[in-house]
């Protein structure tokens, strides 16, 4: 890489970066993060009936297997249902090498079943897709591998 | 087909790219007619926002005919004109549900970006970065629209393409500012920012019953454009002191709504604009909030600022002791276009909204760079550059 690509790239990365610090000052207050066993859910607005039940998960969840636990309550006021997944316990982070990849992959597999029991499908990006990969794009594409694994359910 | 795309900060080009095709079932193809420049491109044809890729297509205002249905869409068909909402938006979540189209939970498929910067993600917006999805922009000659039956309107025939095309932003995220900022018979208005925005929601100010509106400055053309198609006052803050002219129009009241339409690359005057600009430029701050400092300042007691600019992350110098102590509402949106698209498009055939005087500058695909060199500089009294792939 030239001098001016590493410029390039420690420029964005700072961009980059500098939004996800301001980001991180908001979320954390003071205290520790999160328990290895925490839930990660999302709202659906059906009713719990249409969610799912043990045995007939939507289909990402399905694909989890048993390697997770899910948990369907109902949520409060007009908002739906709460869909809940967790690893097992001796699968969560810091008891499991690739804990954290079924992490994402709980994610991944849950906003996919919002969008199946919501709208019948999942939203695909555009692909062919127009991008061309720079240098200055590298700490944004590092982030992108994690657009739906990530983030904060 | 030929597309605009960005090559980096302040680079643009039109080449040739793969055509879009149908990927869902409920997607439509539609051939882009007529497409706009935004006030929001300029963003991020500067870097303001850093999550643009080379190559990425620019564009999310636009109209077109639909030559291409997935098999679940229901509501339209081949040949049919149709205004699109910038933002993509599923009409089934919980969100959607509300009316509140741009924070729908289906419509982004990049959602772990923006959840990490402010909490939670908002909706897909088309060639608006891969923060909102990293969806092809409309600057091309077709386009995928995801969810048509949701963010495709038709268009009435009585509606020319260049009227119609403003449904789908500008004339929304105005309806919205005035809607959801309160705005009442017997109100004074202001508004910060004479582009396209501002002068919308100036026009939905006065629609729903202003007494006043006020539109605020410094280009000349655009406050005379103001005054004659949205038909209600200006004000050039080059030339006057702002505060003492709302104060003077309030009777020391201030304004009941203050509809910001000005957004993260404000303009600033003095020691505080320079301020601004530095710390802006070194990313000390992401967005310089200089119309929304003095909208704040210029409201009533109890009155309600509404933020139509877009803003990144965060402010310095955000007077929020003003917010309390005078019991403001500050309240902010990206559009909610599914919420307004139709009853605008009625009040368009009405002829009681008037948007075509925006597209001062129509031409060719080809020449998108200058377009956007004329929109960003805001030469030849260039409102909006609107392009015909
Ligand atoms: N919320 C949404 O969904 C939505 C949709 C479209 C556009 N926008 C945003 O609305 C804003 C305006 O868009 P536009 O297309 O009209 O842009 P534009 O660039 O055409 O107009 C902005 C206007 O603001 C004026 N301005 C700059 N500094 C000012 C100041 N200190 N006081 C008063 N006026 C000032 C400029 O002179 C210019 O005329 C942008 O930030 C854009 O991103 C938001
Ligand atoms: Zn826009
Ligand atoms: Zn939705």
């Amino acid at each position: 890489m030239t001098n001016r690509g590493r410029l390039a790239v420690a420029a964005a990365t700072v961009a980059i970066g500098g939004t996800a610090a301001i980001g991180a000052a908001a979320r954390s207050g003071p205290g520790a993060g999160p328990r290895p066993d925490r839930w990660h859910a999302v709202t659906v607005n059906l009713a719990p009936q249409d969610v799912g039940s043990p045995g007939r998960w939507p289909q990402p969840i399905a694909d989890l297997g048993d390697r997770v636990e899910v948990r369907v309550v109902p949520a409060p006021g007009d908002r739906g249902t709460e869909l809940a997944v967790r690893a097992r316990a001796g699968l969560r982070p810091g008891e499991a090498p690739d804990a954290d990849d079924l992490q994402d992959r709980i994610r991944v597999a849950l906003r996919h079943s919002r969008m199946l029991l919501e709208t019948g499908e999942v939203l695909q990006p555009d692909r062919p897709s127009t991008t061309r990969p720079t240098v200055t794009s590298l700490p944004l594409r590092a982030a992108l591998r994690r657009s739906q694994g990530g983030g904060r359910l | 087909m030929r597309a605009l795309q960005w090559d980096g900060i302040d680079k643009l080009s039109v080449n040739t790219v793969p055509d879009p095709r149908l990927i869902n079932s409920q997607d439509a193809i539609v051939r882009v007619r007529r497409t706009t420049t935004c006030g929001s491109d300029l963003h991020l044809l500067g870097g303001y926002i850093p999550f643009m890729r080379a190559g990425d297509v620019l564009g999310h205002e636009f109209l077109g005919e639909v030559v291409e249905v997935g098999s679940d869409v229901r509501l339209h068909a081949v040949g049919d004109r149709v205004v699109v909402s910038s933002f993509i938006a599923c009409g089934r979540c919980w969100f959607c549900r509300q009316e509140l189209y741009s924070s729908c939970d289906n419509g982004n498929t990049n959602p772990a970006l923006t959840e990490t910067m402010w909490g939670a993600a908002p909706g897909g917006c088309f060639g608006y970065s891969h923060a909102l999805g990293g969806n092809a922009g409309s600057h091309a000659e077709y386009i995928r629209v995801p969810f048509a039956d949701v963010g495709a309107f038709r268009v009435p025939d009585g509606v020319s393409d260049e009227r119609a095309l403003f449904a789908s932003d500008a004339a929304p995220t105005g309806w919205m500012g005035a809607d959801l900022g309160g705005v009442r018979p017997g109100d004074v208005v202001a508004v910060w920012g004479a582009g396209g925005v501002g002068q919308m929601a100036a026009r939905a100010s006065m629609l729903l019953g202003a007494e006043r509106v006020i539109v605020i400055d410094r280009f000349a053309d655009r406050l005379q454009a103001t005054a004659r198609h949205v038909g209600c006052e200006t004000l050039d803050y080059s030339a006057t002191s702002v505060s003492a002219e709302l104060e003077e129009a309030t009777a020391g009241r201030g304004v009941d709504v203050a509809i910001e339409a000005v957004g993260m690359e404000a303009h600033g005057r003095g020691i505080s604009g320079a301020y601004d600009q530095v710390k802006h430029q070194l990313r000390l701050q992401t967005d310089r909030p200089t119309a929304l400092r003095e909208a704040i300042y210029n409201t009533r007691k109890g009155g309600t600022v509404f933020v139509l600019g877009v803003f990144a992350l965060a402010v310095n110098k955000f007077p929020l002791g003003a917010v309390v102590n005078k019991g403001l509402t500050v309240r902010g949106a990206q559009m909610h276009g599914q919420r307004y698209i139709p009853m605008l498009l009625e009040r368009m055939e009405r002829g009681e909204l008037v948007t075509e005087h925006l597209a001062t500058h129509v031409m060719p695909l080809e020449e998108g760079p200058r377009g956007y060199a004329m929109f960003k500089e805001k030469q030849d009294g260039c409102l909006r550059a609107v392009f015909t792939p």
